[in-house]
């Protein structure tokens, strides 16, 4: 009897190694059959060994050699969920062989069978026992499930201190942006949007709190508090008093929802109205607002699954159904970057605008591109200025989370080798 | 490198064993010990050495970046032991250079150990069996190890990290003393799950290599803990130095100075950094103590104060060895006791349900606490039972049954981390 099971027990493990390793090459009853066949084939030769071993010790080699195999036999992974492209297989170079073993322990951790499944369920695990996150320098698991990014590249870029000297090329480089652009008639207007852990720090990991309690984003607006030359627009204090009335960034996402970004709207409308009193953002009550819960969020994502956490989105719609009509174009110039314009069916006021922009402004272009006859918008973190005189724009904004204030150090290098502007500007205000 | 070290100790261990003199061995170590210093001291020297120079306001020698052979210092003590035991006669040189290259680079305990002597595998490398119940043992033991590593080591780690990330003066004293507390706990089940991978790897291939650690949080002295922390560093050091200088078969002075030596040694071969050096010395210097009268002292008193005194000096000494620079270390001593006031970081940001579990688990596992209880229960069972082989069976069954459950899990935290290094790879 027991050399029986001792001999089921072989003949399961090759059956579904075998099949798993056929999954490589077909599909459907094949795989079995293969699996099968490598069954019988390595249960006819290793039967001997296996027969009079005691089942318990049986048992966990013949799991320990199941477990240990399947990531090598079985199909490759081909999707991430990480949100990035998955190392390629590694170019055999004679010159550099032991670069093709590097690269090729990175094509395998990408890659090996059941990883995506493994990540999951590890995720799973720890949330369902410690309510802890597993990729905890990814994301982690605040107070009321609320996810927050915990990258430390991320909450470095949005937290160190700036020295005095890093304020001043900031403020310096600003005010010539603005310069820059009011030579040629375009008024530029630059928008800082928070990280979610200044809006909802109660909800934060107390470690989390510590990390991210120096704001980049403060301090650039506290030292262009008097700056009467630079438009800006700082809605994080709206924000706050926003969250008392509804959520205003969602739970299980970095981003901030479409009421979030109905606040931050109409701080630059109001910030656009004193320019161009033709600009007015509309009233909540010209909008049909939705509400729902549903699971979703990049966050939430990042785990490896969409099925744990929910979150509250809403929509906005105008009642009078004013919606422009969009069109995705690509710059050569800029492979990377993700180009659309947005234009209305009826003329609206004669007003352009270019919006450069990230993720926030998914939601904030919704909002924005109804007030202008043509909207130009680029996904970029630095000002693609030779586009941006192409279109002519009344208006640029420049839209971005606070992560990338770094981006402020150093200017486009168009307005920097645009020479006689920048002697002009020399000339003209470094001067005194 | 490494290939080059084997071809030439090949031919130096061939010279060894058909000399009549020492000049052989001398010079085999001098090399062996000079190509160590040179890839992982060199660069330690030359900045000691800068340090001292810029104290009087002379030259400065330019510093060299050499990279640093991963498993160095493991495998030139395994060539030192293999020409060292070929010297003393005790085994004849190797003829096969297949041999000699699979001692010195047997790949379960290549980059962290053990150290293997040459004398305690020589019979294993020229012929070994491989039993179906030595391969289920080592699959036993490397899931063990895999299991110390992924759960315990790693989870521990993030709250160490954490403590000895910031600086000393941003942490409370709580927070420090939890953080050293965590680092003792990673520190050993790292490294004893490398060793018990390598012990299950190798009995996996037929080879039975000694153990390297005996729970040495249970001594209650430092000479305990020694005789069962790195259990095959010790002995090398005591079979390939401390005894080849003496012992303590001389003068109480030439001991004490032969401890010094041999635990200065030590520290050095943990990293190059003075951290090491002092980590190194004081432990030195406790074992001194020890021998001057204090352990004689310390066994009359109650078991919970060698205990005590025990885990307070190894604790305190894992300060030098976690922390970066010397600087770092005496300032997270002085929040360890209080110096400053100045803490954000407290303890709660360093806790969660997670981690306190697993440093419950891992206290008690330390101590063999988990064994204990086990034996207790299975005697109990036995012994209120009548039927005894269904007991048996059950304690089988959960035993497989956990140990898979540990593998699967292992598993899982791996595929979350494709960069998972073990701590003792630096050394």
């Amino acid at each position: 009897m027991k050399s029986k099971l001792n001999i089921l027990l072989l003949a399961i493990c090759l059956l579904v190694i075998g099949q798993i390793f056929a999954c490589n090459f077909f599909t459907g009853v094949l795989t079995w059959v293969i699996g099968a066949v490598i069954s019988v084939v390595g249960t006819l030769m290793f039967r001997n060994t296996f027969r009079d071993y005691p089942l318990s010790k049986s048992f966990i080699i013949l799991m320990f050699l199941l477990l240990i195999f399947i990531p090598f036999v079985g199909k490759k992974q081909t999707t991430s969920l990480e949100n990035r492209n998955l190392a390629p297989f590694p170019e055999w170079r004679w010159s550099n062989v032991w670069q093709f073993f590097f690269k090729y322990q990175v094509y395998f951790d990408d890659r090996f069978a059941y990883r995506n499944e493994l990540v999951e369920h590890v995720n799973k695990t720890k949330i369902k026992l410690f309510n802890k996150s597993a990729i905890p320098d990814q994301v982690t698991i605040g107070k009321e499930d609320w996810l927050f990014l915990s990258r430390k590249d991320y909450i470095a870029a949005a937290s160190e201190v700036y020295t005095e000297q890093q304020l001043d090329t900031i403020v310096l480089n600003l005010e010539v942006i603005t310069r820059y652009f009011d030579n040629k008639g375009i008024k530029f207007y630059f928008m800082m949007i928070p990280l979610k852990d200044r809006i909802y720090p109660e909800f934060l990991p107390p470690l989390q709190r510590v990390e991210t309690r120096n704001s980049k984003l403060d301090q650039i607006f506290d030292r262009l508090k008097n700056n009467n030359v630079i438009r800006s627009v700082n809605c994080k204090q709206e924000l706050l008093v926003g969250k008392k009335v509804k959520e205003t960034f969602y739970k299980t996402d970095t981003h901030w929802n479409m009421f979030g970004t109905y606040i931050g709207y109409r701080k630059l409308m109001a910030r656009l109205n004193e320019d161009f009193p033709v600009l007015q953002a509309y009233k909540p009550e010209e909008f049909m607002v939705d509400s729902t819960i549903e699971f979703d969020g990049d966050l939430q994502k990042m785990f490896g699954f969409n099925d744990v956490y929910k979150m509250r989105s809403y929509s906005y719609k105008l009642k009078s159904g004013a919606e422009p009509i969009t069109t995705i174009t690509t710059n050569p110039k800029y492979p990377n970057a993700y180009f659309s314009t947005k234009k209305m069916p009826q003329k609206v006021n004669g007003l352009r605008l270019y919006l450069v922009r990230d993720s926030f402004s998914e939601s904030l272009k919704v909002f924005l591109a109804v007030h202008f006859d043509y909207t130009s918008l680029a996904w970029l973190s630095i000002l693609p200025v030779t586009e941006i005189l192409s279109e002519s724009p009344d208006i640029l904004i420049q839209e971005m989370h606070e992560p990338y204030a770094n981006h402020l150090l150093k200017l486009p290098d168009e307005i920097l080798q645009d020479t006689v502007f920048i002697k002009h500007y020399k000339k003209t205000y470094l001067s005194k | 490198m490494m290939m080059g070290s084997i071809v030439l100790n090949f031919f130096i261990g061939q010279w060894v064993g058909s000399a009549k003199t020492k000049i052989p061995i001398v010079v085999g170590i001098t090399i062996n010990i000079l190509v160590l210093i040179i890839y992982k001291y060199l660069s330690f020297i030359i900045g000691s050495l800068n340090d001292v120079f810029i104290l009087f306001g002379s030259f400065q020698i330019k510093q060299v970046n050499v990279k640093l052979p991963a498993g160095i210092s493991f495998y030139t003590f395994h060539i030192l032991s293999y020409l060292i035991d070929v010297s003393r006669k005790q085994f004849k040189p190797q003829k096969s250079f297949v041999d000699l290259a699979l001692y010195i680079c047997l790949f379960p305990q290549l980059i962290a150990g053990p150290i293997v002597r040459y004398k305690d595998v020589a019979k294993q490398i020229m012929g070994r069996t491989l039993t179906s119940d030595l391969f289920r043992a080592g699959i036993e033991r490397f899931i063990i190890g895999l299991g110390k590593k992924m759960i315990i080591a790693n989870t521990l780690a993030t709250a160490a990290d954490t403590a000895f990330g910031c600086n000393p003066q941003d942490l409370t004293a709580p927070a420090a003393w939890f953080g050293i507390l965590c680092y003792t706990l990673q520190l050993y089940f790292d490294f004893s799950a490398y060793s018990d991978m390598a012990i299950g790897l190798g009995k996996m291939l037929g080879f039975n290599f000694l153990e390297n650690f005996r729970f040495p949080y249970k001594s209650t002295s430092i000479r305990e803990f020694w005789q069962r922390w790195h259990i095959s560093l010790s002995n090398w050091f005591r079979d390939y130095l401390y005894i080849p200088l003496g012992g303590n078969k001389k003068s109480n002075f030439r001991t004490y100075l032969n401890l010094y030596i041999v635990f200065f040694l030590t520290g050095l071969w943990h990293g190059a950094s003075w951290n090491f050096v002092i980590w190194g010395l004081a432990h030195g210097t406790l074992m001194v103590i020890e021998r001057l009268g204090f352990g004689r002292i310390l066994e009359k008193l109650p078991r919970i104060v060698q205990h005590f005194y025990m885990l307070s000096s190894v604790i305190l000494l894992w300060v030098f060895f976690r922390a970066d620079h010397l600087s770092g270390a005496m300032g997270f001593v002085q929040t360890m006791f209080g110096k400053w006031n100045t803490g954000t970081y407290t303890l709660a940001m360093l806790t969660d349900t997670e981690i306190v579990a697993i440093f419950i688990i891992g206290v008690i596992m330390s101590v063999n606490g988990f064994n204990w209880l086990l034996k207790k229960m299975y005697k109990f069972s036995i012994l209120y039972s009548v039927n005894g082989p269904l007991i048996n069976s059950v304690f089988r069954f959960n035993r497989v049954a956990f140990l898979l459950m540990i593998l699967i899990y292992s598993g899982m935290i791996m595929a979350t981390g494709s960069y998972n290094p073990f701590i003792y790879f630096r050394f």
